[in-house]
């Protein structure tokens, strides 16, 4: 019987080390396009088929780059999501949100990076791309990068097929606030906090848990920064969260697919920011909202000042309007 | 929409149940759940499967969420824990104060039927959900029934253990567990182990799949009513717990063998020993297997697809069925077929009937599932460099010819089946298309064509959905494509897409020249050999009897002219 047969409603949901070489696990979407977050788990176990990665060649191969429309990379609690839902509130638009074999294929090894070799991960990518467009027919595709994926952005900038990519930013005050208020899930125990400590290579000099995760946050938001701003080409636009409101998302979308947004669809724009969709209980969305300034952390400070800095000179070097200059703009009032 | 939200709750509001089942699977899978173990399988796709069961028993939304996580706080051998104690807070935000306060009591160690009504259809449905550590049925009918008995005379009964008015005991249990797993190992050539596991399933008749092994033993010993009286009794068992006993199968599985011995009954008496060797061999070949029986009758194309909805009204009194004795073939039909032959009975509004039944339907196809477009891809510069050289001047208008409209001009490969001259000139094309018999079918038609530049063509769709069209980009290097239920996609150079002829559609060419394609009609990946058979008889049919029709009716007329 034909594989792809077999893989018809299915779509790559994991890496697994076979006896001998790596294998593609492909499982059921969850509702893929109302849920992006989680479209990558399987229905249960059984609906788990596994192939070779020649599989995913394949599907390299009938791939369309120009679906492929921009990513988006972010630092964590900064409007990502809310950004991925107004991709999504675009008709024709397929948003994939944080899928773990994508951010694995774009990640480092010692990032939990896929153990696969480096020369391969472009056309793997493409064909992750490739094997979910055949289950979600789209015009447009957008992938919102894990954030762990910014420490690493020139690699995810490389293994992704070159598009527009938007770097969404926060102060660190607020970001910190966030994570210490409710820890990601990618940070989600102690243990894991400690080993990126000494992943970066940054030591904390705290002994209790809440201060050695803050050290974690301030050191991996100061590394995320520092990358936006070695990596930043042609290809990028920037965001900082006390800019982030309708006007600027659509810009934004409207680069990113190359077309003016007609009035339906900044008002479908326009509904979903309303609504942070990550819980049942819905929270407007408030960028206005700043917590403190300062982080307390001098060398991050001065980083994200830097950061805003570079961008604005950024906008002004490219005298290209639609990169977001960080200015207030009056948020979206919930409804 | 935020009060709406804000007031959620998933025991009174059938509307926000999805919404609140997704933010469950989402937090269960974001913890890990879809690959922490719970028996064969994960905890994640346990709580699906007690989801499944629980909406099949038609429970209440809130029993339905609570079923999804079932004991999330306890970790046991089966299972590790999902969720700390110190988390409830988070689990009452995601599925309502009363959902989780079920969760938190499945979660006790000691889970006893005196704790309530939704705790015993909870642990009914997660008991009926284990299984051995290969599928095959572990003990766990005695404890199920122990809870379903307190939910006796309740309306959240379910339909299990004759509405949860009988228990089973351990013993009897026992009985049915070694006899069942007797007769699988001894196959035909243990002659007391169908006996013993006849014997046993009376004494526990709440399980389908012994009755579904005696029917089988029963149709190879070309007992026709034995089987049929099996079969009648495992439908309707599996209908009731919605799930499998015999987890080596699923439920649909087990479903579509006990059908396969329900129609067995109304076999042509000649047809019974024909049968009966096939299934004679495949339980030889099972060696104890289900799995094993299942591909093998599967592969003889005994099984077809179980149908999950109540079957069809029989066609014939039992009288009509002795009077046509030798057509009873009607019963081996595809079942896709035969449902869509069922179809005849209320044609009225639309007689041509296009909808073909139970095929699956997509706007765009995985091209990699077509075998031929392997072939296009393999031989793809040969493919292009022929159809590029056709002399522009051969293009004819494409109007009338699969309502392509005046934007695309053509030059036929095969039409109706049969192939063209210009056909000869494509020796690379002409391979590839003859390799596949389907083209030769009535019907079957293949063109290289040229889009006008700047052209959108008038939206179409095909007439039914039996077909799909396969675009191969000849020459297609500016922004051109096919629009398919508003989704735009671009040709490909030297490449395939693959569009459902019974989506809406139209060409698009935003470049400055003709844009050169290779379009071949296939049937649907779906359709087997045998349907399309089937189909072209039944066209020759219609179109045999719609001569005779017009003949007859113009005989007068000539008659008068004479």
């Amino acid at each position: 019987m034909n594989i792809h047969r077999r893989l018809r409603g299915l779509i790559p949901i994991a890496f697994y080390r076979g006896a001998t070489e790596i294998q593609v696990g492909w499982g059921k979407p969850l509702l893929i396009r109302e849920m992006p977050m989680m479209g990558w788990a399987t229905r249960g176990s059984e609906e788990l088929v596994t192939t070779d990665l020649g599989v995913l060649f394949e599907y390299a191969e009938t791939f369309d780059d120009a679906k492929f429309v921009g990513a988006i990379i972010h630092v964590s609690r900064c409007g990502s999501t809310a950004l991925a839902n107004a991709f999504k509130a675009v008709p024709d638009t397929l948003v994939l949100s944080e899928p773990d074999i994508l951010c694995q294929l774009v990640r480092e090894r010692a990032w939990r990076g896929a153990d696969v070799p480096d020369d391969q991960r472009r056309e793997l990518v493409r064909g992750f791309l490739g094997a979910v467009v055949k289950e979600n027919s789209a015009t447009n595709v957008v992938v919102k990068c894990s954030s762990m994926s910014t420490i690493t952005l020139d690699q995810t900038l490389r293994y992704l097929p070159r598009v527009p990519w938007c770097f969404l930013s926060r102060a660190p005050a607020d970001v910190i606030a966030s994570l210490e208020r409710i820890p990601g899930m990618w940070l989600k125990t102690q243990a894991v906090r400690d080993r990126i400590l000494l992943m970066i290579g940054r030591e904390s000099t705290h002994t209790s848990d809440a201060e050695r995760s803050r050290d974690l946050y301030a050191f991996l938001l100061e590394r995320f920064y520092v990358a936006a701003m070695e990596h930043a080409n042609g290809d990028a636009t920037f965001i900082d969260y006390s800019s982030f409101g309708l006007d600027t998302v659509c810009e934004v979308i409207g680069q990113t697919l190359r077309r003016s947004l007609d009035d339906s669809t900044r008002e479908a724009i326009a509904t979903s920011l309303q609504i942070y969709s990550k819980a049942v209980v819905r929270k407007p969305f408030v960028p206005s909202e700043s917590i403190e300034r300062r982080t307390g952390y001098l060398e991050l400070d001065a980083v994200y000042d830097r950061y805003l800095r570079f961008i604005e000179d950024f906008a002004a070097r490219r005298c290209f309007a639609s990169v977001v200059k960080p200015s207030r703009e009056p948020a979206p009032q919930p409804a | 929409m935020l009060n709406e939200l804000d007031d959620f709750d998933p025991h009174v509001d059938d509307d926000g149940l999805d919404a609140t089942l997704q933010r469950v699977e989402s937090e269960l899978v974001s913890r890990g759940a879809h690959v922490a173990p719970c028996g064969r399988s994960s905890v994640h796709h346990r709580g699906v499967e007690m989801l499944m069961l629980l909406q099949g028993w038609q429970q209440s939304p809130m029993v339905q969420v609570a079923g999804i996580l079932f004991a999330a706080y306890r970790s046991t051998g089966e299972r590790p824990a999902v969720f700390s104690l110190e988390e409830r807070e988070l689990v009452r935000e995601i599925v309502g104060e009363q959902a989780e306060q079920l969760v938190y009591a499945s979660s006790s160690a000691e889970s006893l039927p005196e704790r309530g009504p939704d705790l015993a259809v909870l642990e009914v449905a997660d008991a009926a959900c284990t299984s051995g550590f290969d599928g095959a049925p572990a003990p766990w009918l005695h404890r199920a029934s122990l809870f379903g008995a307190s939910l006796r005379a309740t309306a959240s009964a379910p339909p299990v253990f004759e509405n949860c008015t009988a228990t089973v005991a351990p013993d009897a249990e026992a009985a049915l567990l070694n006899a069942y797993s007797r007769a699988w190992r001894g196959g035909l050539a243990d002659a007391g182990a169908v006996d013993a596991l006849a014997g046993a399933a009376e004494a526990a008749p709440w399980v389908a799949e012994p009755f579904v092994v005696l029917g089988l033993h029963a149709l190879a010993a070309q007992d026709t009513d034995r089987a049929a009286a099996c079969s009648e009794r495992a439908i309707a068992l599996l209908r009731a717990w919605n799930n499998a006993w015999d987890k080596r199968l699923g439920a649909v599985e087990w479903l579509g063998i006990a059908q396969m011995l329900e129609r067995s009954s109304r076999l042509a008496s000649r047809e019974h020993s024909f049968l009966a060797a096939r299934i004679a061999s495949a339980l030889q070949i099972a060696a104890g297997r289900p799995e094993v029986l299942q591909a093998r009758l599967n592969s003889l194309d005994l099984i077809g697809t179980a149908t999950v909805e109540p079957p069809l009204p029989r066609v014939a009194a039992s009288v009509e069925e002795e009077e046509w004795e030798g057509w009873s073939g009607f019963d081996l039909l595809p079942p896709r077929f035969a449902k869509y032959i069922a179809g005849l009975r209320d044609n009225h509004d639309s007689p041509a009937m296009p909808w073909y039944p139970d095929l699956d339907a997509r706007t765009i196809w995985d091209v990699l599932e077509l075998d031929i477009v392997r072939d296009l891809h393999a031989r793809a510069a040969d493919i292009a460099a022929e159809c590029a050289a056709i002399d522009p001047a051969r293009f004819e208008s494409a109007a009338g010819i699969a309502d392509l409209g005046p934007d695309w001009r053509i030059v036929p490969l095969v039409r109706l089946g049969s192939h063209c001259p210009s056909l000869s000139g494509l020796p690379a094309v002409a391979d590839v298309l003859r390799r596949y018999s389907e083209l030769r079918r009535v019907g079957s038609f293949a063109f290289v064509g040229r889009l006008a530049p700047h052209s959108d063509t008038v939206p179409r769709r095909g007439p039914s959905n039996l077909q799909v069209q396969c675009m191969f980009g000849v020459d297609v290097a500016g922004a051109s494509g096919v629009t398919v239920d508003g989704i735009r996609e671009r040709f490909r150079q030297r490449g395939c897409i693959v569009v459902s002829e019974s989506a809406i559609r139209s060409d698009w060419n935003d470049s400055d020249r003709e844009q050169v394609v290779l379009i071949v009609q296939l049937w649907h990946p779906d359709v087997t050999a045998d349907e399309v058979t089937l189909l072209e008889g039944l066209a020759r049919h219609a179109r045999a009897r719609g001569e005779s029709v017009s003949k007859r009716a113009a005989k007068p007329a000539a008659a008068m002219l004479a």
